[in-house]
Order: structure tokens, then C-alpha cells, then sequence
């Protein structure tokens, strides 16, 4: 669409261009905006959000291009330094012109330990928001379109998976199965998913009570074209905010389980893996838990900013009144 | 056309035409459940009990009544949109009663419904050409190209710009969209379209644009209306028999002209009296019939006629007896129906206050006594 052109159309959901009947002449250039477009204009506007975004997307480009930065540093994410890392009594160096921000208890480069741990992080953070939607989206839209039994029994689930210890159920289950990062990824998204479950069925009751539900089944469409041609695309809008919101809250619960020693198996470099080894030096190496602490807060508070971003635009009544 | 041709009136199939769809002894309850985990139900809510009408091809039959007098859902059991709880409906002499999913689609082609709200009705996340689009995906009409073809066409055909088919429907006034509304009804050409208050959420300027516009689409398509209000001018004006609904049943049917001229049914008198009447001194000279009390709970309808606890002109026997639609006086003609024991008169006057049956919790009581509610 050609928003470069008008971007000034932000005030209300509609623009009203509608012409009656016969109109023509000027129709060509006005196109019809969806509201995710809309929203996308008025996100635009948020500074806090459009820096977050591009530290977003920074992260996610280094993490990416993670063995061509180790190329440069020239310190492989696992290579130890026993020398130039570790001081005589075997404490990591501080950041110098070696290391740039140091080394950990390995003599490793806490550099590239920290862009590959970035790896782990976002790679995690996305895939469970991933699967924790796709699961949440179904059973909600399940659970809230056909209602009854059907929906209580539904739900009852997810609120037993709601009401899991978390960590202790991470905990046997790496007893049981044995570290590995799939399994924290399983196990990020049992947790998870419920959210989505929630928002969805909600979201769902009072859609499947509107009129052009009716009018797509006295059209004949059947259950599932109504799911997901015609509720699906109304909930968009706040899957997109609370995935980007829950994003930073599974990349924590990544960095917790790793710094627990239930993540990543050893030695695949994890921020939380590196905060637990960084725990038995702050006295002496404060800037060995700074940084990874540092990499996880900017992560997961640029995620965070651009989730209430994004709610506010896809809002258009909290944004006014935010703006006044 | 069909062998239940014999419970109509007599005569009235010549006078216009063959039947399109015959709804017999319709019902609908929906159940009141109460309970957490174990659901029982409590009661049920009479919306629609035991109507009977028949429907001419080409014909508009207006259908009015207050709110809550089972209008709507009378509209949504001959859409198929409820299962009927008991009695048929037939079109074009085919059963289509509580049909499975697979075996109600090709009717769903043949009859199709245009909503009261145009901002519910259309879905705000899908343009307006994959909207009006959508019966053609459905039924797999048309794909593509053709589709869109078909699409722009029938926007032309109701008075929309048919450039406007990427947009959206916040995008057009109220009246726009109800025209986008009727487009998709009118899309697989169905012979019965079911108008559901389709003006009432509308200016009363646009309000004559849609009404012209749905005439000229009958007149062009030959199509059948059930045309759904309250506004009793509206009905009067593009209807050709007009059906008074009450309390889930239907009060009086009749044509246009009859039923406004001589309204034989009490409720419809009084129904009629509250037309607004612009005309000053034309309103001061009118006698209003003032009705008392609510419209009684559709949950536990009154016995006999539904009417009675509310009619001046009740006796003992509307207690007991449930009037069925006939034509009550010797000049009516066959095709005006009346359910009442004690019809109006021509020249009748019904300015009574007050129901001539007194309720109380046990049962009904002929009331002679006057000093009581009235105002």
C-alpha cells in the first residue's frame, strides 16, 4: 500500500472517504487500509517503540550472522584462553583490547559467548512464542466457538497446565529426559500456551455472537471457514501485542532454566548459563555478570516496549488519550 | 402444489400465484439452563409457537411487532439458522425442517438474509470484495478474475462504486453497507431473501433509498421478501400482505390494504394508533389505544389468546380457548385471517385504558371494575 504518501490518515480507524454511489473520478487513489496497516502508521509515531523495534531486529541480526561477528572477533564461542583469558589465579580478565568485554571462567570470550548466547535466547524466545500461539489459537478458537462441554472441558485443561509448579516440572522432566534444548523449548511452550488459549476463547465468545457469524452461516459456510476466515482475523490485532509480550517472558524462563543448569546442554553458550557462572565473581569481576545481565535487559525490555507499542496502536482510543 | 395446500384459506392460492414457502405450526423454546458443571433447564422462552403462514412467490409479506414478539427468530428458523423446536417449513414443496448441514446448502442458496445492524453484519477485517465475494467461494460459484467480475457487478447493481472492492467497511456510511449487505444476499440470485429490520438502524433518509433499492432489485430478479420491522409505515409501504406478530404468535394477517383499513385483530388496532402522525392537528383529533401493562414474560405465555391479558375487549373465553387465524367477519376476504374470538369491527371503537380481564396470581377474573390502573 502506498502508506508513504499519507501519513497523516492516524486519528480514527476509518478514514471516511466514502462517496456515495457514484463517486469514481478520485477512487483509484484512496485504497482501503486495513486496521493492522493503520496500526502499523500509528506505531510510526511511537519513538520508544520504533527504537525498540530496531534493537529487535539488531538482536535478531546478530544472532544470525553470529559465526561472521565470532569471525571478526576472532575468539570462537567456545575456545578457551587459558592464558590470555584467565589471570595466574584463574580469575577471567576484564574487558581489554583482546577481549572485548572480558572473559568468563573458561577463559572464553564473553563476547561471543554473549552472541551466541543470543542464538539460544531469541531462537527459544520466538519458537515458544510460536508454538505456544499456534496451540493457544486452536484450542481457544475450539473451545470458545463451540462452547458447551466441549469448552469446559477445554478449559479446564489449560488451567491445569496454568496451575503447574513451572520450574519443578522443569526440573523432572530434565531428570527424566536429560538436558537438551528441545526440551526446554517443550516445555517453555506447556507453559505457555495457556495464555494464548485465554486470550483467544475470550475473544472468541463474543465474536461468535455477531451478526456476520450469522450472515457467513446463512451464506453456508461451516465451522471451520467461520473460525478461521472470519473470527481468525479479528483477533490479529492482540495476538500480535500479547506474542510480543510473551516473547521476553519466555527468553527469562530460558535464561532461568540455563542458569538452574536445566537449560542448553554444556558447552553451548547461554546467557543465563553465563549469569550463573558470572554469580561466583561479582566481587571480583563485576563486568562478567554485568554484560550478560545487560545483553538479557536490553533483550527482553526492547521486546517489551514494542508489545505496549504495538497495543497502544492497535488501540486507537488508548493512543489519543495517551497522546493528550 | 403440495398436499398441505388444505390448511389455507380457501381461494388463496389463485389469487397470487404459486407457493414459494409454507412455514406449518412453527416453533421455537429456547431452554433456560441453570447450574455450574450440571446444566438442567429451568424453563423455556417461548420466542416462536406454533406459526403458520404461506408465502407467494414474487410477494412481499411484511411482518411486524414488538420487540421481543419473536420476529427475529421467526426469520432465523426459516433460514435455517435455529433448529425448530416443532412444526415444518417448506420450499418450493420440499421439507427443509432441521436439515442436516450438507443437505441445507442448496437451499441456503435459495434463500438468504439481510441484517438489521450493517456494522455487525459485515466483518471489519475483510474487504468488501471477498465479503460479498464470500457466497460465491462458498458454493464454489467463481474464482479469480470471474469472481471479482461478479463482485463489482453486483456492487454496481446496488449502487456501489465497484472501484471499492478493496476496501473496508469502515469505510462506507451506514446505508453503503447495508447495500453491501443486500449485495451479498443477492449474490447466488436466491428466490426468497428474508430482510430482518433491514432499515431500522438507518437514517430515515437513507432509510427510502434502501426500501426503493430492494423493490427495484424484486421487480428486476423477481424475488420474495420477508420484510421484518417495527416502523409500520415502512411495512405498510413496500408490503403486499402484512403479518402481526404477538408474543411468539401470529395476531392477524392480511393484506396491505385490509389490515391497515380494517384491522380486525385488537392488538393490531392498537398497534396501528401508535403510527406517528405528522399532521398536527390530524395527531390531536387521533384516539390512541393505550395498552396496559408489558407484554407478558414469552418464558410462561398466558393461556388461551396470548392477547388477553392486555385486551379491552377480553371475555372468559380468551382464557381458555387459543383463537387460530380466520377471517372473522362475513366481508373479509378469505385471505385476511384474525386470531381472535372477539374481532373489531369496522366501526368500532377501542379507547378503553384498561384490559377487561384483571390477572392475579391464580387465574384470570372478568373485571367489571373500572377505578383501577388506567393512566
Amino acid at each position: 500500500m502506498t502508506q508513504s504518501t499519507i501519513p497523516d490518515l492516524l486519528e480514527d480507524s476509518g478514514g471516511h472517504f466514502a462517496d456515495t454511489g457514484s463517486g469514481g473520478g478520485d477512487a483509484k487513489r484512496i485504497e482501503g487500509r486495513t486496521p493492522t496497516q493503520l496500526a502499523l502508521l500509528r506505531l510510526r509515531k511511537d519513538k520508544a517503540a520504533l527504537v525498540s523495534g530496531a534493537v529487535v531486529i539488531i538482536l535478531i541480526l546478530i544472532a544470525i550472522f553470529a559465526p561472521v561477528i565470532t569471525a571478526i572477533i576472532g575468539h570462537g564461542p567456545n575456545t578457551q584462553y587459558r592464558h590470555t583469558g584467565l589471570s595466574l589465579s584463574d580469575i577471567p580478565v576484564g574487558p581489554n583490547s583482546t577481549f572485548l568485554l572480558g572473559a568468563d571462567d573458561f577463559g572464553r570470550d564473553l563476547l561471543s559467548r554473549l552472541v551466541y548466547g543470543a542464538r539460544v535466547s531469541l531462537f527459544v524466545g520466538l519458537v515458544t512464542t510460536a508454538g505456544s500461539l499456534v496451540i493457544g489459537v486452536i484450542v481457544g478458537l475450539v473451545a470458545g466457538f463451540f462452547g458447551g462441554a466441549l469448552d469446559t472441558v477445554l478449559s479446564r485443561i489449560t488451567d491445569i497446565f496454568l496451575s503447574f509448579p513451572s520450574l519443578l516440572f522443569a526440573i523432572s522432566l530434565v531428570g527424566v529426559f536429560g538436558q537438551s534444548i528441545n526440551l526446554v523449548v517443550y516445555i517453555i511452550i506447556a507453559v505457555s500456551w495457556p495464555v494464548f488459549m485465554r486470550i483467544t476463547r475470550g475473544q472468541v465468545l463474543s465474536l461468535r455472537e455477531k451478526e456476520f457469524v450469522e450472515a457467513a452461516r446463512s451464506l453456508g459456510s461451516g465451522n471451520l471457514r467461520i473460525m478461521f476466515i472470519d473470527i481468525l482475523p479479528n483477533l490479529v490485532a492482540p495476538l500480535i501485542v500479547y506474542s510480543t509480550l510473551q516473547i521476553p517472558v519466555n527468553i527469562i524462563y530460558e535464561s532461568t532454566l540455563s542458569f538452574l543448569g536445566l537449560g542448553v546442554k554444556i558447552p553451548t553458550a547461554s546467557w543465563g548459563d553465563t549469569l550463573s557462572a558470572a554469580s561466583a565473581f561479582y566481587t571480583v569481576k563485576p563486568t562478567f555478570l554485568l554484560f550478560p545481565i545487560l545483553a538479557l535487559l536490553i533483550t527482553t525490555l526492547s521486546f517489551n516496549i514494542l508489545g505496549d507499542g504495538l497495543r497502544d496502536a492497535f488501540d486507537p482510543r488508548a493512543a489519543r488519550t495517551m497522546a493528550k | 402444489m403440495t398436499a398441505t395446500a388444505t390448511n389455507t384459506e380457501p381461494g388463496a392460492a389463485e389469487v397470487a400465484g404459486d407457493v414459494l414457502l409454507e412455514v406449518d405450526d412453527l416453533a421455537k423454546y429456547f431452554p433456560i439452563k441453570q447450574g455450574i458443571i450440571f446444566q438442567r433447564e429451568v424453563g423455556r422462552v417461548h420466542a416462536v409457537d406454533g406459526v403458520s403462514l404461506q408465502l407467494r412467490r414474487g410477494e412481499t409479506l411484511g411482518l411486524v411487532g414488538e420487540t421481543g414478539c419473536g420476529k427475529s427468530t421467526l426469520a432465523r428458523l426459516i433460514a435455517g439458522l435455529y433448529p425448530s423446536t416443532r412444526g415444518s417449513i417448506r420450499f418450493e414443496g420440499q421439507d427443509i425442517t432441521n436439515l442436516s448441514p450438507g443437505k441445507m446448502r442448496p437451499f441456503r442458496r435459495e434463500i438468504q438474509m439481510i441484517f438489521q445492524d450493517p456494522y455487525g453484519s459485515l466483518n471489519p477485517r475483510r474487504r468488501v470484495g471477498s465479503i460479498i465475494g464470500d457466497p460465491f467461494a462458498i458454493h464454489g460459484v467463481a474464482d479469480g478474475a470471474e469472481r471479482r467480475t461478479k463482485v463489482q457487478e453486483l456492487m454496481e447493481v446496488v449502487g456501489l462504486n465497484p472501484e471499492h472492492f478493496n476496501r473496508f467497511p469502515a469505510e462506507f456510511s451506514g446505508g453503503q453497507r447495508q447495500r453491501i449487505g443486500v449485495a451479498r444476499a443477492l449474490a447466488l440470485r436466491p428466490k426468497l431473501i428474508i430482510c430482518d429490520e433491514p432499515v431500522s438502524a438507518l437514517d430515515v433518509s437513507i432509510q427510502a433509498q434502501v426500501v426503493n433499492l430492494l423493490e427495484d432489485l424484486q421487480r428486476e430478479f423477481n424475488l420474495t421478501y420477508i420484510f421484518i420491522a417495527h416502523d409500520l409505515s415502512i411495512v405498510r409501504h413496500v408490503s403486499d400482505r402484512v403479518a402481526v406478530m404477538y408474543l411468539g404468535r401470529l395476531a392477524e394477517v392480511a393484506t396491505a390494504a385490509d389490515l391497515y383499513d380494517r384491522p380486525r385483530h385488537p392488538y393490531t388496532k392498537a398497534l396501528l394508533s401508535a403510527v406517528p402522525e405528522p399532521d398536527p392537528d390530524r395527531a390531536q383529533a387521533r384516539q390512541r389505544i393505550i395498552l396496559i401493562g408489558d407484554v407478558p414474560s414469552p418464558i410462561n405465555p398466558p393461556a388461551g389468546c396470548r392477547f388477553h391479558p392486555r385486551c379491552p375487549k377480553a371475555q372468559q373465553d380468551c382464557t381458555e380457548q387459543m383463537p387460530e387465524l380466520t377471517a372473522t367477519f362475513e366481508d373479509d376476504p378469505a385471505t385476511h385471517g384474525t386470531a381472535c374470538l372477539h374481532p373489531v369491527a369496522d366501526d368500532e371503537a377501542l379507547t378503553y385504558e384498561q384490559a377487561s380481564i384483571e390477572q392475579d396470581g391464580t387465574g384470570a377474573e372478568v373485571s367489571a371494575v373500572l377505578g383501577h390502573g388506567g393512566g
